[in-house]
């Protein structure tokens, strides 16, 4: 055989297309962020509310399948309707329960994304590793692309991945194929929404991390964008709830003052009739506060400073958790009827006029409700402001310098 | 041993050193810098040069003042150079970093660096022109520092070293991202003055360079002074690799022939190509000393005659190669 | 052709970096020389597809400049002239990656890292990470990092910048040894004309914005015929009159003698007059300008 030239060996070997080469940077990316530890815990604690997702859709079929255990369980969770008629409520709980899921893995995704997030870009601009990506045959684009597959693989194995994961176990659970057709509704949300995550958090990121050459500062500004806006949100909400109240009690005062202003006119007639139970005044209210704060909820913009809120609020749209929500309402609210009714046939307690049947009473109280495209303008313009920034901090070589 | 010696000495002679090192040891924990040097530098332009972590960095910064040594005495112009101000006044050093107040116009910063040194401000500003003009720098300095070229930078880190005109001049890689038009003209600026009587210490990893502004060197190697002196002077003390010398001639194998028999000749290494003869001897005196004699017989006519290995670029690699 | 350009005009506001530059240069090594500000960044820049031009074309190992960009990408290996790393991963990974985002698949990527790795020097520190490199070991990765694709053309933009004179021997004879005897063209940018005289052959010289000169290395290097630098053990003085009463032409230069001999007369004449005066000439050789000469011409003329 002959000597083998140890020298430099030229190479002939097959070369991915250019549309894989995004691929090769989030790949590269994702290795690089998952050698620091604190990811890794992370990652592991972001799964608790995934495996609480797991055994909720797990434990809904075996309550479909009337397992005893199962219902004994939860009879004291959920209203009596549901467990009597399952299959009816199945959308309203996968809705609720995939709702929830992702409003407590949203806190789990933000921090990931603090941990992984701020190295991305800062760090290629701190040791200048650009003119290396560009002397490559890939475009800025596929530099951007790449970089937000990262992101994009944070999310799917924080969120999107054990929502795909639960949903397999409560099909199988259920025992039951038309479960898919109920719920399909619950899948294809749960995959736009972390499209929508990905990308609104994303560019997001990816925009501050552009911004500095120091990590720290990037995830100083993430804090701060998630906190304060959670902050300024929630004021703007208690002022306003406050300002309500008040208002309803002051017209409640004086009504009172008027009226007994009336009875003084017509006569002393101290100590008759029968005085008007305070529990009344209480109950109309709080029927009233109900009642405005509906009203109001519709154009109730507080909720827009949050970027966390904005997230939420397209995930309930995706999900359509308020119809979902007016269902477990309508449940409860036929519960309480039933108990109420035989109470006042007997004239057992002065129970006064309670509350006016409102199925829609949880969801208005939860579910925000208004339109769900002013979120989704705030979102777009944030993400436009972050390409913006993205594409002048990221300069093409095609300069003096 | 070539009995040859030489009394050359770059610039007027003057027999004071201007710095001198007496036995300096600088240690960092456990790191040396330098280790027992010993070095007299007169005036004139001398290179410094050495591999990474020789101490060429260590030296400067002891010969400025900035540390203080572990052993030994460091002198400039006479005094000692620790927490001397007035003998700073005459000293001027060119750093390798690049650090300036970017904001400020290049002559603004040289003309800053000038007060420093402690003349009065009309003394300052003219001094600032006269030294940006020196460097080539006129048409540039109101304009700020950080729209500079790199080449442009160097200038400005030069004027500044010797706008206070100096007595004593430290250079640490002046010419890198100069180009050859810049360089040029550094250089003929450094040479007058290493002829006017002052002391510029080149260092630089750049052997060629050096080689065209002085044949006067320092070597360092793992904080030790390996080698001082004329670059010639310091091969011919070579023992351990013979002098190769290249002879081209059109009868290269008759001329072959010839210089065999020659007792000092040890290797000869015949280069078809160039119709040439590589000579290896360690007498290179009594090998020139034999040429005019062989060249003018017949047959042998030497078209050229030079020295592969009697540069800085062969002694640097014969002293400190690893 | 390595590269041809024609009429290539690039402004940016009110500074022309490119005018009308026109050339055309040959498969092999060449270098690339000009003062600061002549617009060799932009020329290397508009080489590898990175700027559009405002007007003009050209191609680059038969690619055109303008349509198509990532091909050129992918045929060309750049190694940048700053410092440049791509942060957090060991020697290994880093060559790997460079090689993954031209197209190679990982397994591809790592078996000709190692050899890319073995060929430019890098032994067990490969498997440390880039960070706690030394200047000489950082330019060693760029140059595999480069080289990892096996580009048909390599562009070293000041290789040898803070390295030590052994590092600097090492990466040309690197350069060297792809040039010519591994068949990769190399295209040499560098302020250090006696760098690019070791690895290239021809030379390209701009100056503000155009090509000054440009050919290959020894026929722009004239030779003075009859002339001849010499250089003695002893003091040039006496020689050198010695030489004028022989009729030359005798200038000192430096520690040489430029001598300009008679017509008719070739170097014997000179060591005639050694022997019988009793000097040792230790220096013979014909009058060739430098390269540096060369260049500093080229730009003086414009």
């Amino acid at each position: 055989m002959p000597i083998f030239d140890q020298g430099y060996q030229h190479w002939k070997g097959p070369l991915a297309g250019h549309a894989w080469r995004w691929f090769a940077i989030a790949r590269h990316g994702v290795r690089v962020q998952l050698r620091s530890r604190i990811l890794r815990v992370m990652l592991l604690l972001g799964w608790l509310p995934a495996l609480a997702l797991v055994v909720a859709v797990a434990l809904w079929g075996l309550v479909e399948q009337r397992s005893a255990t199962v219902v004994g369980l939860v009879s004291s969770i959920l209203p009596a309707d549901m467990l009597l008629d399952p299959r009816a409520y199945r959308t309203t709980f996968w809705t609720l329960a995939y709702s929830q899921f992702f409003k407590t893995e949203m806190f789990f995704v933000m921090i990931a994304v603090v941990v992984a997030g701020p190295g991305l870009i800062s760090r290629d601009l701190r040791f200048n590793a650009l003119p290396l990506y560009f002397a490559r045959p890939l475009t800025r684009f596929d530099y951007f692309l790449g970089k937000l597959g990262v992101i994009g693989a944070l999310v799917a194995a924080v969120a999107v991945g054990p929502a795909l994961f639960a949903y397999v176990i409560g099909v199988c659970f259920s025992l039951d194929l038309s479960v898919v057709k109920d719920t399909y509704r619950v899948l294809l949300g749960s995959l736009a929404y972390g499209a929508i995550i990905t990308l609104s958090v994303g560019t997001l990121v990816l925009a501050l991390s552009s911004l500095t050459r120091r990590s720290l500062y990037v995830g100083i500004a993430w804090f701060g964008l998630w906190w304060i806006g959670e902050a300024v949100a929630g004021v703007l909400i208690g002022i306003q709830v406050v300002t309500i109240q008040s208002e309803l009690q002051r017209e409640l005062v004086e009504k009172a003052n008027a009226e007994a202003a009336q009875a003084l006119d017509h006569g002393a007639r101290a100590g008759r009739g029968p005085r008007r139970m305070p529990q009344d005044d209480w109950f109309r209210l709080e029927a009233q506060r109900e009642e405005a704060m509906s009203a109001a909820a519709r154009t109730n913009w507080r909720l827009l400073p949050s970027f966390t809120a904005n997230l939420n609020r397209l995930g309930e749209g995706l999900l359509d958790s308020d119809a979902a929500w007016v269902q477990v309402g309508r449940a409860t609210e036929r519960a309480r009827q039933v108990v109420d009714q035989p109470m006042r046939l007997f004239g057992k307690g002065s129970q006064p006029a309670a509350p006016p049947i409102n199925e829609r009473r949880l969801a208005d109280q939860i579910v925000p409700q208004y339109p769900w495209w002013w979120s989704g303008a705030v979102l777009a313009g944030l993400m436009g402001i972050s390409v913006w920034i993205l594409s002048r901090r990221i300069k093409s070589l095609d300069r003096l310098k | 041993m070539d009995p040859e010696s030489s009394d050359k000495v770059a610039g007027p002679p003057e027999v004071t050193p201007i710095v001198e090192f007496d036995g300096v040891s600088k240690w960092y924990g456990n790191v040396i810098g330098l280790n027992k040097l010993t070095l007299r530098i007169p005036t004139g332009v001398t290179g410094l040069l050495g591999p990474n972590g020789a101490g060429k960095s260590t030296l400067l910064q002891l010969a400025t003042g900035q540390l203080y040594p572990s052993q030994g005495k460091v002198r400039v112009l006479g005094q000692s150079v620790w927490n001397n101000p007035p003998l700073m006044r005459h000293v001027g050093l060119c750093p390798e970093q690049d650090a300036f107040y970017e904001w400020m116009t290049g002559f603004d910063f040289v003309r800053t660096c000038a007060r420093l040194t402690g003349m009065g401000r009309a003394e300052a500003a003219d001094a600032s022109e006269h030294a940006m003009a020196t460097v080539g720098m006129t048409e540039n300095m109101h304009r700020a520092i950080r729209g500079y070229s790199k080449g442009m930078r160097q200038r400005t880190k030069l004027a500044q070293a010797l706008v206070h005109a100096p007595r004593v001049l430290f250079l640490d890689e002046p010419f890198t991202g100069t180009d050859p038009v810049g360089r040029r003209d550094m250089m003929e600026v450094i040479r007058g003055l290493g002829a006017r009587g002052c002391s510029v210490m080149v260092s630089s990893h750049v052997l060629h360079e050096v080689q065209a502004l002085t044949p006067h060197i320092i070597l360092l190697h793992r904080g030790r002074l390996v080698a001082e002196g004329l670059v010639r002077d310091i091969r011919g003390l070579i023992d351990k690799y013979p002098h190769r010398i290249v002879l081209v001639c059109d009868d290269y194998r008759t001329l072959a022939e010839k210089v065999v028999r020659w007792d000092d000749v040890e290797g000869i290494r015949v280069m078809s190509r160039d119709k040439s003869l590589l000579v290896e001897t360690r007498q290179p005196d009594a090998f020139y000393a034999r040429l005019p004699a062989l060249a003018t017989r017949d047959g042998t006519a030497i078209r050229e005659v030079y020295s592969e290995d009697d540069n800085l670029e062969a002694v640097f690699k014969y002293l400190v190669s690893k | 052709m390595l590269f041809e350009l024609h009429d290539v005009t690039k402004t940016y506001g009110r500074i022309t970096a490119l005018k009308d530059l026109s050339v055309s240069v040959p498969a092999g090594a060449v270098g690339l020389l000009g003062p600061n500000g002549a617009g060799k960044t932009t020329l290397i820049r508009t080489l590898l597809g990175l700027i559009t031009v405002d007007s003009g074309g050209g191609q680059v190992l038969d690619m055109d400049i303008h349509a198509r960009r990532l091909d050129i990408r992918q045929a060309v290996g750049f190694v940048p002239e700053d410092e440049c790393l791509f942060p957090g991963v060991p020697g290994v990974e880093f060559v790997s990656y460079a090689g993954e985002l031209c197209g190679m698949s990982t397994a591809d990527a790592m078996q000709r890292v190692h050899e890319v790795l073995n060929y430019v020097g890098l032994g067990e520190a490969r498997y440390r990470n880039v960070e706690s490199y030394s200047t000489g070991m950082k330019q060693r990765l760029k140059l595999a990092s480069a080289i990892v694709h096996d580009p048909r053309l390599l562009v070293l933009d000041e290789p040898t910048n803070g390295m030590d004179p052994a590092g600097r021997q090492e990466i040309l004879e690197l350069a060297r040894d792809l040039a010519h005897n591994k068949g990769m063209s190399l295209l040499f940018s560098s302020h250090l004309l006696p760098d690019v005289e070791a690895v290239c052959e021809q030379v390209v010289v701009l100056g503000r914005g155009q090509v000054l000169a440009e050919g290959q290395i020894q026929d722009l290097k004239k030779l003075h015929a009859s002339c001849y630098e010499v250089r003695l053990k002893a003091e040039p003085d006496r020689f050198a009159r010695r030489l004028l009463e022989a009729g030359c032409d005798a200038e000192p230069r430096d520690d040489l003698l430029v001598v300009r001999l008679p017509a008719g007369r070739n170097e014997r004449l000179l060591w005639e007059l050694a022997a019988s005066s009793g000097e040792q000439i230790r220096y013979l050789r014909p009058q060739r300008s430098t390269l540096e000469e060369v260049f500093l011409q080229a730009v003086e003329e414009n």
